[in-house]
């Protein structure tokens, strides 16, 4: 019987919190510099030498901490926007809202040092970015009170494009260093070494994580089609204005931190609702969960796989989930439930 | 320049300099790379660019009069062939292959110049001589480069080789790798570069490796690096690196080093110079 | 089938407070006035049947008692009270509504669906009791599909999906149950089988309005018909009343003989074949 009862809640997110821990743990124990489980378990207890302390703690740690953060924020925004858009091919990356929020930070990044602003004015930008493009977005792909999947895709289509184009012109304007170290910056990057990029991601998360768990009900009757949670009850437009703002949150402190990182929004809420069912109330915080293990996974096998070399991140969740979501297209137009 | 004379005159006069090798005493010359830009002006032969890619005006101020042909990603086509160049040199590129074929279709001539290797930058320097009449200069030009590796290699030759990791850019984290001319004049310079075991000329390098490696010397070239102090205060973040801990983190302005250009010369004598203050200072007494 | 009529439904509202009451409604849609002066009133226990050819402003009609469109004229009350002064979830408390169709684009169960009209008695994040599990599983009981409870959703027939949306809706355990067209795609099973649930639902006191196409189906299983003409009432009455030749003829533009049927209520039978 799937309903969801607090048993089946707490059954299922107790095995992707194990799931998680496990991820945790493969990316403290592996990278290049080839340190045995031993080495590792004693800097985490503080006692291992200077080297190995520096790479377990202050490289690996924080690195697998913000992957987390940025894996849960992107797949539970691609949660919200697949059930608001009613389109399960929507995510923050196809629909251009992750564009939008690059596109804010890039402005920054070139425009801002004459504006007086740094880097800490990036989590803004890009939030800023990602909330306009949200919203427009939910403005264009709505016609006569549907939303069809078809708009919604080309509208994310063009979205996309055009930030592109905004940020290549913002990049050569910014001269030979900061263009290159502006795509550079785009093709996703969890390196950063400073935590106070973790806090923000982790605010905005929260935040962004707390509303959508609060309207997780509303969101399953959403699904149906606005008049129809009308009816049930749901104040639509105010719930979606308030996911919607969630979800820019979301998208905003993932990019602003890590850059463009594609597919994570797309896969996971499909790879879950095969498993689990489509109840947001469990998909939502699901979704945080299995989202942080994949890119934490993701991220170590980016940082080990050539040895001392650096693969961006966004190459290898596009390796492992492009196959993976063309596989799921292929289920769901043969009938197979999707 | 040409004296206006009876038409057809003008004309016969028109299809001999066409059909004359571009080679002639003062050529058109567009230049779509800030290094040939500069080995150009190295020469002397300032007076044959008619035109410049963007970054090349941008790192030449004094070239403001020339005409601006664009940059990587935005180059104006019209606007090199309406300058009629004889010849337009770059550097080969994915991003401009498909101007150097639209140019080539349309009849320009265009000369590519690989800089990747120190060999490359010397041929070129003397291909680019060639090119505008400034053969001798050219050859001038290389063999003081070529002396003053020489004298760098022997001088490196008598103290011990250091191992080092050169930073191209902090975050993320680029270094020198294998197989460009910066590797080879660190290897005259008496460096052991740690960045040649991930194989590319320019890799993206993971900190964990850096911290792994533990150079024992660090040479921080990257466009934030603001000189020595700053370079030192940065990287304190890593006290465990050698580098680090014995004071052997090092700055040297990129502009000159990292340009595969004319002075490769004064390149290599402040690469050594940095790398011989390393060798002189106290050793930290651990080793790793 | 037994259909029991009450004797008198035509003219204005009677004195016991109606269910779902509409008091010289009026609305208008961008500068097109889709209706106007319509009053009539559902009473508790009743199924009243909304006719009308295209276009003449049924859906309309139902969509302002959902407050999905704005009035510019008259009211609406449910039990007494404004539609416009409950809020959205007192609304949904009170009235359930069976659509045409649902499109379902996440693989969420018949019992989830089901469950979801329990939604307007929960609270916010609205775990299902026990109580509401109960509920949702009589309400497939009573329509004889409770097989179908741990289907997905999306992949069921169109009798099916209808069947389930009338569980979900007496899931809601509201007192006023609309239906758009309900049966409209549905076979004569299907079609049987929700009005017979709707009248057994209005024998618990519930009131039904039902908006059709079918217009004979209409006459058996409605207590009183309110006809619809260009966004005006245009009559209304027990079906016998209502559904004479006179009245398809002007309303419908039909020609057609109207015969008691074997249940007493008017059977229609439209002159098919060419006049010669």
């Amino acid at each position: 019987m799937r309903v969801l009862t607090p048993l089946r809640l707490v059954r299922v997110l107790a095995v992707l919190v194990a799931m998680l821990a496990l991820a945790v743990v493969f990316g403290l124990a592996t990278g290049p510099s080839g340190l045995s489980l031993e080495e590792v378990r004693r800097a985490l207890g503080g006692a291992g030498d200077g080297a190995a302390a520096d790479i377990v703690l202050r490289i690996r740690l924080p690195r697998v901490l913000l992957a987390s953060l940025v894996g849960a924020s992107l797949a539970s925004s691609g949660v919200v926007f697949q059930s608001l858009l009613r389109n399960p091919l929507a995510d923050p990356y196809v629909l251009g809202v992750s564009g939008g929020a690059a596109l804010g930070a890039v402005a920054v990044l070139s425009l801002g040092a004459a504006a007086g602003l740094g880097a800490s004015a990036l989590p803004g930008a890009a939030f800023a970015g990602s909330a306009v493009t949200t919203a427009a977005l939910y403005g264009l792909a709505r016609s006569g009170g549907r939303v069809s999947p078809t708009s919604v895709l080309l509208t994310g289509v063009v979205f996309n494009a055009f930030a592109s184009a905004a940020i290549v012109f913002l990049a050569s304007l910014a001269g030979l260093a900061d263009g290159a170290r502006i795509f550079l910056w785009l093709i996703g990057n969890l390196s950063a070494p400073a935590f106070d990029s973790a806090w923000i991601v982790a605010l905005f998360l929260g935040c962004g994580l707390a509303v959508a768990l609060a309207l997780a009900r509303s969101l399953d009757l959403l699904t149906l089609g606005d008049e129809s949670a009308e009816q049930l009850g749901v104040d639509s437009e105010r719930v979606k204005r308030w996911l919607l703002l969630a979800t820019s949150l979301m998208v905003g402190a993932a990019v602003s931190v890590a850059g463009l990182i594609g597919f994570v929004g797309l896969i996971i809420p499909h790879l879950l609702r095969l498993v689990i069912g489509a109840d947001h109330r469990l998909l939502v915080p699901s979704a945080a969960l299995t989202g942080a293990a994949f890119l934490v996974v993701c991220d170590t096998i980016a940082r080990t796989l050539l040895g001392g070399r650096e693969l961006p991140v966004g190459a290898i969740t596009a390796l492992v989930g492009g196959p993976l979501f063309l596989w799921l297209l292929r289920r769901q137009q043969t009938g197979v439930a999707v | 320049m040409r004296r206006t004379a009876h038409p057809l005159l003008v004309l016969a006069w028109a299809l001999a300099l066409a059909a004359m090798p571009a080679a002639a005493t003062s050529p058109r010359v567009v230049s779509l790379n800030p290094s040939l830009t500069a080995i150009l002006l190295a020469l002397d032969a300032r007076e044959t660019l008619v035109g410049i890619d963007s970054f090349s005006h941008r790192q030449h101020p004094e070239l403001a009069d020339l005409a601006d042909v664009g940059g990587l990603f935005d180059p104006g086509l019209e606007t090199i062939v309406a300058l009629r160049p004889d010849v337009v040199v770059l550097v080969p590129s994915e991003e401009q292959r498909p101007l150097r074929e639209r140019l080539e279709a349309l009849g320009v001539r265009v000369v590519a110049f690989e800089n990747i290797r120190f060999a490359d930058v010397l041929a070129n320097i003397e291909g680019l001589g060639r090119l505008v009449g400034r053969a001798a200069a050219a050859r001038a030009r290389v063999a003081a480069i070529v002396a003053e590796r020489e004298r760098v290699e022997r001088a490196a030759a008598a103290r011990p080789r250091v191992d080092c990791v050169v930073v191209l850019q902090r975050d993320p984290l680029y270094v020198v790798g294998a197989g460009s001319f910066l590797d080879e004049m660190l290897a005259a310079a008496g460096c052991e570069n740690r960045g040649r075991e991930l194989g590319e000329a320019y890799p993206r390098a993971g900190l964990e490796w850096l911290v792994d490696r533990a150079p024992e010397v660090l040479l921080d070239m990257s466009p934030d690096a603001a000189g020595e102090g700053d370079v030192r205060h940065y990287w304190q973040r890593w006290p465990t690196l050698p580098a680090v801990r014995r004071e052997r983190v090092l700055f040297v302005a990129p502009q000159l080093v990292t340009m595969p250009g004319p002075y490769l010369d004064e390149a290599l004598r402040r690469l050594d110079r940095a790398l011989r203050s390393a060798a002189a200072s106290p050793d930290g007494g651990e080793s790793r | 089938m037994v259909v029991a009529p009450p004797a008198d439904g035509r003219g204005s509202v009677s004195v016991a407070t109606p269910a779902l009451c509409f008091r010289e409604v009026g609305v208008s849609l961008g500068h097109r006035e889709v209706l106007r002066g319509v009053s009539f009133a559902v009473r508790p226990g009743e199924v009243v049947g909304l006719l009308g050819p295209n276009g003449a402003g049924k859906t309309t009609l139902l969509r302002a008692a959902l407050r999905a469109v704005p009035l510019a004229a008259g009211e609406i009350a449910l039990f007494g009270s404004s539609v416009h002064e409950l809020s959205r979830r007192e609304l949904a408390r009170r009235v359930a509504v069976v659509p045409q169709r649902l499109h379902v684009p996440f693989p969420f169960s018949v019992l989830e669906l089901v469950l979801m009209g329990r939604a307007p008695h929960q609270r916010s994040l609205g775990l299902a009791s026990s109580e509401d599990i109960a509920r949702a599983r009589s309400a497939l009981e009573r329509l004889g599909i409770a097989e179908l409870a741990d289907r997905d959703a999306d992949r069921l027939s169109g009798g099916e999906r209808q069947l389930v949306l009338l569980a979900r809706a007496l899931a809601q355990q509201a007192r006023v149950l609309l239906l758009d067209e309900a049966t409209a795609f549905l076979d004569l099973r299907h079609r049987v089988e929700v009005l017979r649930v709707v009248r057994a639902l209005a024998a618990e006191g519930v009131a039904a309005l039902i908006v059709s196409h079918d217009i004979d189906l209409a006459a058996r299983v409605c207590d009183r018909i309110v006809l619809l003409e260009a966004g005006r009432l245009a009559a209304q009455g027990p079906p016998v009343e209502v559904l004479d030749a006179a009245v398809l003829g002007r309303v419908f533009g039909v020609v057609a003989e109207v015969v008691p049927g074997p249940d007493g209520a008017p059977l229609i039978v439209p002159a098919l074949r060419e006049r010669c």
